[in-house]
């Protein structure tokens, strides 16, 4: 079942001469579930790509549907509501918010639906994510992995049904990535939760069950793998 | 250009909004502070030359300086300029009309002498305006006052040593002076300074004679205006007519001498280098001179203005520093990261302050000298505009139309030199935290989030207790859910950001404050102006016509008055109201006239009903009749036609049938009157060894002198006695009362006819042939009132006008220009309202600036933030409503502290206010404080609306790359 239909998805940054097409007329789909990495040099498009798909930003044209619905009907308001329940964004450089500590920067997107934290949820996710011990902590007083899980923490908080993340481990050593990486891989097989890793690292590309490759915004390769 | 500058020269550019509202801040304080100080200069130099030009520009002057002070002057360092003046000595003369001469001796002065400077040295005094013929050559040669010509001499009968002249006195013509030194009844020496002292002449118990006189001849070479001796000009004397004769003349008395100093900044300084030459408590100083020019800085109006000024530069200086200092803090705060990024390739911490620096160099080079114009063309501007002001506080016409803007070179630099202090001290601990940015903290942000111990102890005791989630922390976070928490995390946890608006706030309150608390210092200024010069008199402008003492037979103050008022309806741009004149009387009055049932509402005129010898005391007796102090008001037959219908003749009277009395507090109108009559006036009684208390009725209506016999110490205590009018002197004189009126004529409300029972209207003509005010006729003035045709008339050119017919006719009378004071009063208090209010906009500019930079800016550094809360769900409601709370929060907090702060500026103001004025309470200005509160509302409200608008502009996606320096 495809969660995801992207379809004609164009970006064009300024105008006239100096217009950038980041994404020229991209199509794919999504199956619920899976693990796509999406790679490509820089400027290829893809944090564009995945600004689209989290609903950060609206296309020049074309359409993200998910389950069907294009999400750039919505308005700004339920595309805040969407960005909240239905995508968990992960950042290279976590973009926690610096005055809340670790339990509130996890807990944001709920309580900005005005929902009640789950105890339960939220132990098992500190727990999952070696987070025990520094709840009350601030993002300044954690180290570059502790915070990036912080992160992973907030994205899966609301169970959302996609996952995005951006170079989630590209400011991190390679056992903090190799714990990052396990993290957002056991939340795709165990809660079934799709994952789209952009990423330039071919060891993340081969963990992922489906390669998308771009190069200047058009896709030029589109492999599943065994 | 260094990497560094053009660092700095990028970071102004891109950030332009707030580059602008810095400048804009430092040219404002900048004009401001410039314009406190030339509006200081200005009025300053403005009223030593007022005073310079009506009085002349001597510090210091003696009029009889000891021998040999005249060389010392002459070579001494701190004289500026000096001139001396020798008296020769004083001649009595006589006049060959029956008069006698208005002084009694003439005084011949030499002319002046320049003792040090040049020939500005004569305007030191204000020298004789010559109307005729030339200044005296030769020591053989005399002016006279202008008073003098054409006037025949004459000795009295038998007397010797008169001065005399063959025929009128004229230019050309020779005048024989018989000159001796005056010389006192204990032997001392008199100058033109004393009055002539003799027991017929003046106040003075004691005789003067005059001694040495030897007779001199000077021919007549010209007139000059005659001087005012109340204002120390050259020739003004107490009481003797001047002449002059040449500089050089000799025979000296006594010498005065004029001198102005140099190098002598106080009046101690000036007076411990004047007494060993002048003699101790010899000289005047020109206490009004030397207070504007700041030497004598001991009245408590220059000890007042000084408090207002220092106040007003310190309150300028605050608030520029705090915009400035903003500014700054937010510039570095917002480049943390450039900073920390330079220090990690290499910048040392010299260089990173050296960029904060540079900003504030060019600030300034724009900034400062923008202001310095702005802050001239402003007072320019403002003094031009309140021009009417000036010139009459004045009293003169000011050159060009309006006060000229002094600015001085000191200032100027002084003004520079202190908005770049403002500038470096402002940017000084920006500079250091620029310089102190760690690489690694500042690329970690890490140094963004500070916690206080409490919160800190309050995450430690969650983190030790094992609470993971915490239920809703406060009341905001109840109250507004996210957004709240944000608000009360932002609040709680980060930097110095929240503390800067804060700062910015209570600054803005507290100018805002301060302007009001400058009214409030200022109001009792404006409110004496209101009282005094209200709009309350009838008429605009009085000619007031002073009786003689014995006017004789034919009665000529009336016939002046008569004679003014005729030529006067000839103005066009003056009505005549009417005239009148006021004095008191007695009075008896029979019964049936006063209204029985009135009685108990006069109460000041009723003696105690059951007083047993109610007839020893004047009042409203029982019977009806009484015995009473009328006011008698004297009006011309306009005046009186206007009241009544019958014909004003002497011997008829007039009552005015209203009386309004105050019953404890409330105002009750009577009137007191039931019919006309005949009621009998009387001149005061007078007995040797007693004191009058006026005339009384006995019981059998006859009127009696009431009287208290007088022991040394006064009145003896002893009780009243009565006298027959015979055995006291007393007149007495019946009126007809022809009518009963009960509404004045417009010109009577001058003398509050109302306020006062009885008060009585006579024709004018009675005031002269009434043998009752015989005596008192010396003492009643008469006011003639004028209201000009028009309100768009110039009062001073209709006052000048009558005042010019006056003059023609030969009539002596003095004019009181009610509308021209009121005119006047009123463009001070505009003037004076303009000042604080121009003070009052522009603080209020510099504090809107300072919380808008602020706000907006803090808001703005945040936007990082804002877009991962964007991008993790939060709608534009909660993001408006976070920044709602914490703006609310701050401007409660910035209040809280202005409304503290601005109590002491308020406090300065009112010491210094209530030295000049004392007796006034402390106030508080609450409405400017409840302005100032919607005010920052409503600056908070924009910003806010600002910084949302930018932040909807903001593009998320760029603003979470945060890898963009």
């Amino acid at each position: 079942m495809d969660i995801l239909s992207i379809e004609h998805l164009t970006k064009i940054y300024g105008a006239g001469e100096a217009a950038t097409h980041a994404l020229d007329d991209v199509s794919f789909t999504v199956q619920a579930g899976d693990f796509i990495a999406i790679v490509g040099a820089s400027g290829s498009g893809k944090s564009t790509l995945m600004h689209l798909i989290g609903g950060v930003d609206r296309p020049t044209s074309g359409t993200v549907r998910m389950n069907g619905e294009d999400i750039f009907k919505r308005t700004d308001e339920q595309l805040a509501i969407f960005r909240r329940r239905e995508v968990g964004l992960v950042y290279q450089f976590y973009n926690l918010i610096p005055v809340l500590d670790v339990v509130e920067n996890m807990t944001l997107p709920v309580r900005l639906d005005g929902r009640t934290v789950g105890e339960e949820r939220l132990g098992s996710l500190l727990h999952a994510l070696d987070l025990e011990g520094r709840e009350h902590h601030l993002p300044n007083q954690l180290s570059g992995g502790q915070q990036q899980r912080v992160a992973i923490g907030r994205a899966l908080m609301n169970a959302p049904s996609i996952v995005l993340a951006d170079e989630p481990t590209g400011n991190l050593d390679s056992k903090n990535s190799a714990e990052i990486m396990g993290l957002l891989c056991a939340s795709n097989r165990d809660l079934r939760q799709t994952l789209i890793v952009i990423t330039h690292d071919e060891d993340i590309a081969l963990m992922a069950h489906r390669v998308i490759a771009l190069e200047d915004g058009r896709i030029v390769a589109d492999e599943r793998r065994g | 250009m260094g990497i560094l500058s053009s660092f700095t020269q990028r970071s102004l550019t891109r950030n332009r909004a707030r580059t602008i509202v810095s400048v804009i801040g430092v040219v404002l304080s900048t004009a401001l502070m410039m314009a406190v100080f030339t509006t200081v200069t200005s009025l300053e130099s403005a009223l030593v030359g007022c005073v310079e030009a009506i009085e002349g520009s001597w510090q210091i002057f003696d009029p009889a300086a000891e021998e040999g002070a005249e060389g010392l002057l002459a070579s001494d360092a701190h004289v500026r300029s000096a001139i001396a003046s020798s008296e020769l000595g004083s001649s009595r003369y006589g006049l060959a009309e029956d008069t006698d001469p208005t002084y009694p001796l003439i005084t011949v002065r030499t002319m002046p002498r320049v003792l040090a400077g040049e020939e500005e040295a004569l305007g030191l005094a204000i020298m004789p305006e010559i109307l005729e013929g030339s200044a005296p050559a030769t020591e053989d040669e005399i002016m006279l006052p202008i008073s003098l010509e054409g006037v025949v001499l004459a000795a009295p009968e038998g007397a010797e040593g008169y001065a005399s002249c063959d025929g009128a006195l004229a230019v050309g013509s020779t005048i024989e002076l018989f000159l001796g030194a005056r010389i006192g009844e204990d032997g001392e020496h008199l100058t033109f300074m004393h009055g002539y002292q003799d027991a017929d002449w003046g106040p003075y118990d004691r005789t003067e004679t005059l001694q040495d006189v030897r007779m001199r001849s000077y021919r007549i070479t010209g007139f000059y205006r005659d001087q005012s001796f109340a204002q120390n000009d050259y020739s003004g004397a107490e009481s003797t007519l001047v002449a002059l004769t040449s500089a050089d003349a000799p025979g000296a008395l006594h010498t005065a001498v004029w001198i102005d100093t140099q190098g002598l900044p106080s009046k101690d300084a000036l007076e411990e280098w004047i007494d060993p030459l002048l003699g101790e408590e010899d000289y005047y100083l020109h206490t009004e001179l030397l207070t504007y020019q700041g030497i004598d800085t001991s009245s408590a109006i220059s000890e007042s203005l000084m408090i207002m000024a220092g106040t007003l530069a310190a309150v300028v200086v605050v608030a520029a520093a705090s915009l400035i200092y903003n500014s700054f803090a937010i510039s570095v705060a917002e480049r943390t990261r450039q900073f920390g990024l330079l220090s990690s390739l290499g910048a040392s911490r010299r260089q990173l302050r050296r960029t904060v620096f540079i900003e504030a160099l060019v600030l300034g080079i724009v900034g400062i000298p923008l202001g310095v114009l702005l802050g001239i063309a402003g007072v320019a501007a403002t003094l031009h505009a309140t021009a009417d002001a000036f010139e009459y506080i004045f009293g003169i016409s000011l050159t060009g139309g309006s006060v000229p803007v002094v600015v001085r070179p000191p200032v100027v630099i002084l003004i520079v030199g202190l908005s770049c202090l403002v500038l470096v001290v402002s940017a000084w601990i920006p500079a250091l935290r620029a310089g102190r940015v760690s690489a690694i903290d500042a690329l970690r942000q890490a140094k963004d989030v500070k916690l206080d111990r409490r919160t800190r102890k309050r995450l430690e005791h969650r983190q030790r207790a094992g609470i993971a989630v915490a239920g809703p922390s406060g009341i905001r976070e109840r109250l507004f859910g996210i957004a709240g928490l944000l608000t009360t995390r932002n609040l709680s946890r980060a930097n110095s950001k929240g503390r800067i608006v804060v700062a910015s706030l209570a600054v803005s309150f507290l100018l805002l404050v301060f302007s009001g608390s400058i009214g409030i210092s200022l109001a009792p200024v404006t409110d004496t102006a209101g009282m005094t010069y209200g709009p309350d008199s009838p008429a605009d402008i009085y000619a007031i016509f002073f009786a003689e003492e014995d006017p004789g037979e034919n009665s000529s103050m009336r016939t002046s008055i008569d004679r003014f008022m005729d030529a006067a309806r000839s103005i066009e741009e003056a009505v005549c109201l009417g005239s009148y004149g006021r004095g008191y009387a007695y009075a008896t009055f029979p019964s049936g006239i006063i209204d029985p049932a009135s009685r108990a509402s006069i109460d000041y005129a009723a003696p105690d009903p059951d007083e047993t010898d109610e007839h020893l005391w004047r009042g409203v007796y029982r019977d009806g009749s009484a015995a009473l102090t009328p006011l008698v008001v004297f009006v011309d037959d306009a005046t009186w036609a206007q009241m009544s219908d019958a014909a004003p003749r002497h011997g008829s009277a007039l009552l005015i049938d209203r009386y309004v009395v105050s019953d404890e507090g409330r105002y009750i109108t009577a009137a007191p009157y039931a019919d006309t009559g005949t009621i009998t006036l009387y001149s005061t009684p007078a007995r040797e060894g007693y004191l009058s208390d006026g005339i009384v009725l006995d019981e059998g209506g006859t009127p009696l002198a009431s009287m208290e016999s007088l022991d040394e110490d006064g009145p003896s205590g002893t009780g009243k006695e009565l006298f027959s009018l015979a055995e006291t002197g007393v007149v007495a004189e019946e009126y007809q009362v022809v009518d009963l009126v009960g509404e004045t004529a417009p010109i009577l409300l001058d003398v509050s006819p109302y306020l006062t029972f009885p008060t009585i209207v006579l024709p004018a003509e009675s005031l002269d042939a009434s043998p009752v005010f015989a005596k008192m006729r010396g003492e009643i003035q008469t006011a003639v009132g004028y209201a000009l045709a028009s309100p768009d008339l110039d009062p001073r050119a209709v006052g000048d006008t009558l005042q010019g017919l006056a003059e023609d006719l030969g009539i002596s009378v003095a004019f009181n220009n009610i509308a021209y004071r009121a005119a006047g009063m009123r463009a001070v208090v505009s003037m004076i309202d303009t000042f604080v209010f121009l003070f009052a906009f522009i603080t209020m500019l510099i504090a809107i600036a300072n919380v808008f930079n602020t706000l907006s800016n803090s808001i703005i550094l945040r936007t990082r933030e804002f877009a991962v809360l964007q991008s993790c769900g939060m709608d534009a409601g909660d993001f408006a409503r976070m920044l709602l709370l914490e703006c609310a929060h701050y401007a409660l907090r910035g209040l809280v502290w202005g409304l503290v702060l601005s109590f002491f500026p308020a406090w300065l103001l009112y010491l210094g206010s209530g030295v000049a004025f004392g007796g006034i309470a402390f106030s508080y200005p609450w409405a400017h404080a409840l302005g100032a509160t919607l005010g920052v509302a409503a600056v908070l409200g924009i910003s806010v609306i600002y910084a949302l608008r930018r932040s909807r502009a903001l593009n998320v996606v760029e603003a979470l790359r945060a890898d963009a320096i």
